[in-house]
């Protein structure tokens, strides 16, 4: 039986592939098209899971498992006045048209796909299920339980009142990204003073049970480009940061006071869950749950012993929760009782194709086919000299995080390397911290955890003898991950080289991309993410590309954005042409970067 | 207007009063330049416009700017002259329109617009409608049928040429003169649009009579091709403007340039909506008629480049010579229309002994560096659009050019052996090492890095190599008829976008976005056959597997290899099935291999699919308004 699992048309579109029980593949579109949080049809991904699961054709589909409940949804953004269409049928029809099946369509609902993608990929035999995002169609907030095959949702929050919009919109209001900077905010925070807490505190009020409302003189939820009032400009006195400008003082302020009031409210309302469902097991999914140092208090201060969180608790996670569940509709079974194991779940390449590739691209790599041992010693040596390396091995990682499939890899002991890698690889803001790989042999000696953390989904404290200021934040935490050698064993045998030579079982780990841009997907994508980057040398597969190898002319062709072929939009109306305007303009966010023309 | 100077186009202010001027960078254009804000001695002429007025393909190096500038020069040597550039590809109207009204702040003595190509912007048929747009598709449907579509289309057009050329023509106020000079457009430019559906058995008969107008024209029986599209023009109405362009072909074909070029303008006035070929940057006739009656009334002097083509060339007919593609001109085009212009801003100097002839002698000449590289740059553009009916014209004008590309700089024979060497499957042309080479010969970088197979144009490339005497063709294709064997052995599928024959095919829901497979991994058949390429070195069979689905069951689907029939695929049922296929060893070239899929005739209840449509766009949703002959999910050759 093969189910395919979709989120799509809001964010990060998703699909992925349940084939006879087992998880075959997952992989948001983002990856393939470059553009990043595409929202459109996951057609490449569709594709690519269809291929994952043996050159499938959409006739071999048996179901296609929605995410949401476009009849829900809809209703709330008419009442919104958001809607981009007034057609229940449209993600449907969209995703029959795109994918080309005829099998059925079954949508579930937003939070019951969150907390699914949670549940049933968390081992647990029973756990409450908890589950905090900005909105699905009406439900912000959801209280569950689960038992086997069984999920129920047994309390919900309703929208305007979110903690997840809360979080965004002052993560608007310090002039970040909505839907995308919200983690930026929380690495922020451990720079502030948690100065504004009342004032945050304000702006939402614990009720009974597990309600809570947000004061909505604060807040215009009901426009696209700007989420809260001139009321909350106002209350914090000051005004809306402009978008890269300099972060002050203040906006770490109000940073660290948010994170306290986040924390603060998800833990009464986990406390809460708990004397719904008094387990020793929880599982956390929506958007609010990639706040890793939120969820690390849940484990420490919350009541429940056993914590999973979806790796890609955001919308992607939830394309897994509704093929689940899709599952157990078709079969009366859970698709499986074990936890997801890894996510190694997008595409894979052969060192053979790989090798055609270095060759026609002009570049003279360092070959260690069948040589696996020098290899390692090899990057141990560039990692012992300070050099930042692009790591490239086995299948994408399914999740915002990388986990040892497409990482940027560095000694954690370099005093310069977080500055190094903010400023002239990544190209992002110099505030934000680097996460810690390490062994699980070795984890209880550095790191504050006591348990594994395989999907980087909690910080804990760094209580390692090493100084490890690349990796550790200005609070002394650590967004860790923990590495086995089962699921990743060559990534283990890395980091095994690195401490018989250093002494130090932990490298700096963080996504394989730049500022703006998905992680990598394809090895092509790892050579020009290189070339456009001050990574010193990418390893992939079995070979090694340094800096010096890679031609001048790639470096130039490199800035040169890939993709296809965009040029000039009109982004303004003239008022002489608004006779045409409910015409011209396009429904919101169809083309990701605008109309495509030419000449 | 504020009193603040603001930048014009790519032009930025800096100083203010007296010692303001505006500058670009050598980024954007070929060299640095500073040009005071006012200058009184000078005659200052601005030009705006879109890509054809900013000179594509040859700009930067070859521009109408500098043709009009030096020519105007060279006609009064005594005076200062400057022209200044505020043309730019791909800008649409509200940014004319901007630039309009900023250029006021040059205080010129006359405005050029050379402009009307790409005011068709935003009034786009799908897919990016918006809700209301797409509730006035349904009414138009239900009350005209999809001709409703078209006659809205068109309306709006209109509406918003008559604002253009009102609102143009009035940024020119004072001493300073407007003149709009037509876009001319090439006859020649051919473009195959399918038949939308049409109620009761019209789509069957049009289908039909395509057949039949395809096989006498191949026949050279041109009466007959005039029958038959007229009895096509009959049904469709303007709608697609494909019966027009046979009868184009015809008449041209019986020397009658005239009633060939009304015909021609008549097919681009068809197909100019925007349908499932994106609407090409061009001006259709009633737009033309807009420019050149506001004349009048808006008080400014329109300038007939058609006709300036006509007079020169001393025909009705223009095609190539004047044109690289379906608008932007040559650079002998280009000489023409900028002495065209060149003469009216005379005689409006009081210089009307000026003449075309003279004009002609003194506008300059581009370089052969450039010539060469418009001729790549055109040949490749009209690959990815010339249609199969009229292939054979096609493939050999795209031959011609790039042979004239050759013989005109040596630098062309290598950009088209590194075309040859990207094909290589291994890497995607950007990454790859030969790139720097191609980057000589300016403006072809695009086309050399094009991911596409493009298996017209690489024909073209290989035969011109060939007859240049290029011993090594062999030896340069040998590694990459190895590559697509090693793709071979994973599995390559035809129906990405790189190995499509042509460029329309897309599907209406991938139409923008050419090199990925966007909006649709399936490819959606518009027309009764599909056409797919690929290389191979022929040494040994290959397997096909063929994921298809096709109405109505219970017929055949045939497959054809280089021309050759393969076992017919049976579509026994609506749908998906899988079916494996050799392809022998016999029936496969080294090189250029084609592989056609011929479907059953479309014979769905069109009434039916039109009344869906009409539904999904009351609720403002996409719909499809052409017939789909037959759906392929994979065409995967392996070994």
């Amino acid at each position: 039986m093969n189910i395919i699992g979709v989120s799509a048309f809001y964010h990060e579109s998703t699909c992925c592939l349940i084939q006879d029980g087992r998880l075959i593949a997952a992989v948001p579109e983002e990856r393939f098209t470059r553009v990043k949080y595409d929202r459109r049809a996951p057609v490449n991904a569709f594709r690519y899971c269809l291929e994952a699961g043996g050159n499938l054709s959409p006739g071999d589909i048996d179901c296609i498992a929605y995410y949401e409940d476009p009849v829900k949804k809809l209703a709330r953004q008419k009442a919104m006045g958001l809607a981009e269409h007034e057609d229940t049928d449209k993600p449907e029809r969209d995703l029959r048209s795109a994918f080309g099946v005829d099998c059925p369509f079954i949508a579930f609902d937003h939070h019951l796909s969150h907390a699914a993608g949670s549940f049933y990929f968390s081992g647990f035999p029973e756990a409450a299920v908890f589950t905090v995002d900005g909105v699905g169609e009406w439900a912000t907030t959801t209280y569950g339980s689960g038992k086997g095959k069984d999920l129920k949702i047994l309390e919900e929050v309703h929208f305007p009142h979110s903690i997840g919009l809360l979080y965004s919109a002052v993560t608007d209001f310090l002039g970040f990204q909505v839907l995308s900077d919200e983690y930026k905010v929380m690495g922020l925070a451990p720079y502030g003073k948690p100065i504004f807490v009342d004032k945050i505190q304000s702006l939402i009020q614990l009720g009974d049970k597990g309600q809570f409302k947000l004061d909505l003189k604060y807040f215009d939820f009901s426009q696209a480009k700007r989420m809260f009032t001139d009321e909350l400009a106002v209350l914090l006195g000051t005004g809306q940061r402009v978008k890269e400008s300099e972060v002050a003082q203040i906006h770490m302020d109000i940073a660290k006071s948010l994170q306290v009031v986040l924390e603060n409210t998800l833990l009464d309302k986990v406390r809460y869950l708990h004397t719904l469902v008094p387990s020793d097991n929880l599982c956390l999914s929506g958007g609010v749950s990639l706040n890793c140092v939120a969820n690390r208090r849940i484990h420490r201060e919350g009541p429940f012993k056993n914590i999973f969180v979806q790796p890609a608790s955001g919308d992607s996670g939830s394309a897994l929760g509704a093929a689940a569940l899709a599952h157990i509709k078709l079969t009366g079974k859970r698709h499986t009782e074990e936890r997801i194991p890894h996510v190694f779940l997008g595409p894979g390449y052969e060192s053979e194709s790989i090798s055609d590739l270095i060759t026609q691209s002009g570049i003279k790599a360092l070959d260690f086919r069948g040589k696996e041992a020098e290899l390692l010693e090899a990057i141990v040596d560039r990692l012992n000299e300070q050099k930042v390396i692009g790591w490239f091995h086995g299948r994408m990682e399914f999740g915002p995080r990388a986990l040892g499939a497409r990482s940027i890899i560095a000694d954690p002991r370099d005093v310069t390397m977080r500055d190094r890698l903010n400023a002239l690889v990544k190209k992002r803001e110099g505030f934000r911290p680097f996460a810690p790989v390490i062994l699980e042999a070795h984890m209880n000696e550095h790191m504050d955890i006591g348990e594994t953390s395989r999907f980087m989904t909690e910080t804990c404290l760094v209580k390692s003898k090493l100084d490890l200021p690349a990796i550790t934040h200005v609070d002394g935490s650590a967004r860790v991950q923990t590495v086995d050698p089962q699921t990743s064993p060559r990534f283990s045998r890395l980091l095994e080289a690195f401490n018989r030579r250093t002494g130090c079982p932990i490298l700096v780990n963080t996504s394989f991309n730049v500022r703006g841009e998905p992680i990598v997907c394809t090895p092509e994508d790892a050579i020009r993410c290189m070339a456009n980057s001050q990574i010193d040398s990418l390893v992939l597969e079995d070979f090694i590309i340094d800096k010096a190898q890679i031609p001048a002319f790639l470096r130039k062709a490199a800035q040169l954005a890939p993709g296809p072929f965009r040029d000039r939009v009109e982004s303004d109306l003239h008022p002489l042409l608004s006779g045409n305007l409910e015409r011209w303009r396009p429904a919101e966010g169809v083309l990701p970067e605008g109309v495509y023309t030419f000449v | 207007m504020s009193n603040n100077p603001t930048a014009i186009l790519d032009w930025k202010p800096s100083g203010s009063g007296d010692t303001l001027v505006f500058e670009r960078s050598a980024v954007q254009r070929c060299k640095p330049q500073k040009l005071p804000a006012l200058h009184p001695d000078r005659l200052r002429v601005c030009l705006f416009g879109e890509s054809l007025a900013a000179g594509f393909p040859l700009a930067p190096a070859f521009t109408p700017a500098m043709i009009l500038e030096d020519t105007l020069r060279a006609a009064l040597p005594d005076l200062q002259i400057e022209v200044i550039d505020l043309a730019m590809p791909n800008m649409g109207p509200s940014e004319q329109l901007r630039v309009a009204e900023a250029a006021q702040q040059l205080g010129p003595d006359a405005c050029v617009f050379l402009t009307g190509n790409n005011w068709y912007y935003g009034l786009t048929f799908e897919p990016t409608a918006s809700i209301e747009a797409r509730k006035i598709y349904a009414k138009e449907i239900e009350k005209n049928g999809v001709r409703g579509l078209t006659k809205e289309f068109r309306q709006q057009l209109s509406e918003r040429a008559e604002v253009m050329v009102k609102a143009l023509s009035a940024t020119a106020t004072g001493k300073t003169k407007a003149y709009f000079a037509i876009p001319p457009t090439n006859h020649a430019w051919e473009r195959l649009n399918p038949l939308p559906l049409l109620p009761g058995d019209e789509n069957k008969t049009w289908q039909s009579l395509l057949g039949e107008a395809m096989t006498a024209e191949g026949k050279k029986d041109y009466t007959k091709v005039l029958e038959i599209s007229a009895a096509m023009a009959k049904i469709d109405q303007g709608l697609t403007g494909t019966p027009e362009r046979f009868q184009a072909r015809a008449l041209l074909a019986l020397g009658k340039k005239r009633e060939a070029r009304d015909a021609a303008m008549s097919a681009i006035d068809g197909c100019n909506w925007q349908n499932v070929t994106w609407a090409l940057p061009q001006v259709p006739s009633f737009v033309a008629d807009i420019i050149q009656t506001g004349a009048q009334k808006y008080k400014y002097k329109s300038i007939d480049i058609e006709k300036a083509f006509t007079d020169e060339t001393a025909s009705p007919w223009h095609e190539f010579n004047l044109f690289y593609d379906h608008c932007h001109l040559s650079a002998e085009g280009m000489r023409i229309a900028m002495a065209r212009i060149a003469l009216s801003l005379l005689e409006d100097l009081g210089f009307p002994a000026a003449n075309m002839k003279t004009l002609l002698t003194q506008a300059p000449k581009p370089l052969a560096l450039n010539l060469a590289s418009g001729a790549i740059q055109g040949a490749h553009w009209l690959s990815q659009f010339y249609p199969d009916y009229a292939s054979k014209d096609g493939v050999q004008r795209i031959e011609d050019s790039l042979r004239e590309s050759v013989q005109t700089h040596a630098l062309s024979a290598s950009v088209l052996n590194d075309y040859v060497r990207l094909r290589h499957l291994a890497v995607s042309p950007g990454l790859s090492a030969v790139m720097p080479k191609a980057a000589h010969l300016p403006g072809v970088g695009a086309v050399v890095a094009s991911s596409k197979l493009n298996a017209v144009f690489l024909a073209g490339a290989l035969k011109v190599l060939e007859d240049k005497g290029a011993k090594e063709t062999g030896e340069l294709l040998a590694p990459i008829l190895e590559s697509y064997r090693s793709r071979f052995s994973e599995g390559l599928d035809l129906t990405q976008p790189s190995y499509r024959t042509w460029f329309w095919e897309r599907t209406p829901t991938s139409w923008f976005d050419p090199q990925e497979r966007q909006g649709s991994p399936i490819y959606r058949a518009l027309w009764p056959k599909s056409q797919f390429s690929f290389l191979d070195t022929g040494a040994s069979e290959l397997n096909l597997e063929f994921v298809f689905r096709s109405l109505p069951a219970g017929r055949s689907v045939n497959l054809r290899l280089n021309g050759s029939e393969l076992s017919a695929a049976k579509s026994e049922t609506a749908k998906w099935q899988t079916v494996k296929i050799k392809l022998p060893q016999a029936k496969l070239k080294r090189g250029l291999n084609s592989l056609e899929v011929e479907w059953p005739a479309f014979t769905a209840d069109t009434s039916q699919l039109l009344n869906e449509a009409k539904s999904q766009f009351e609720k403002g949703s996409e719909a499809e308004i052409f017939p789909v002959f037959g759906e392929i999910f994979a065409l995967r050759v392996y070994i």
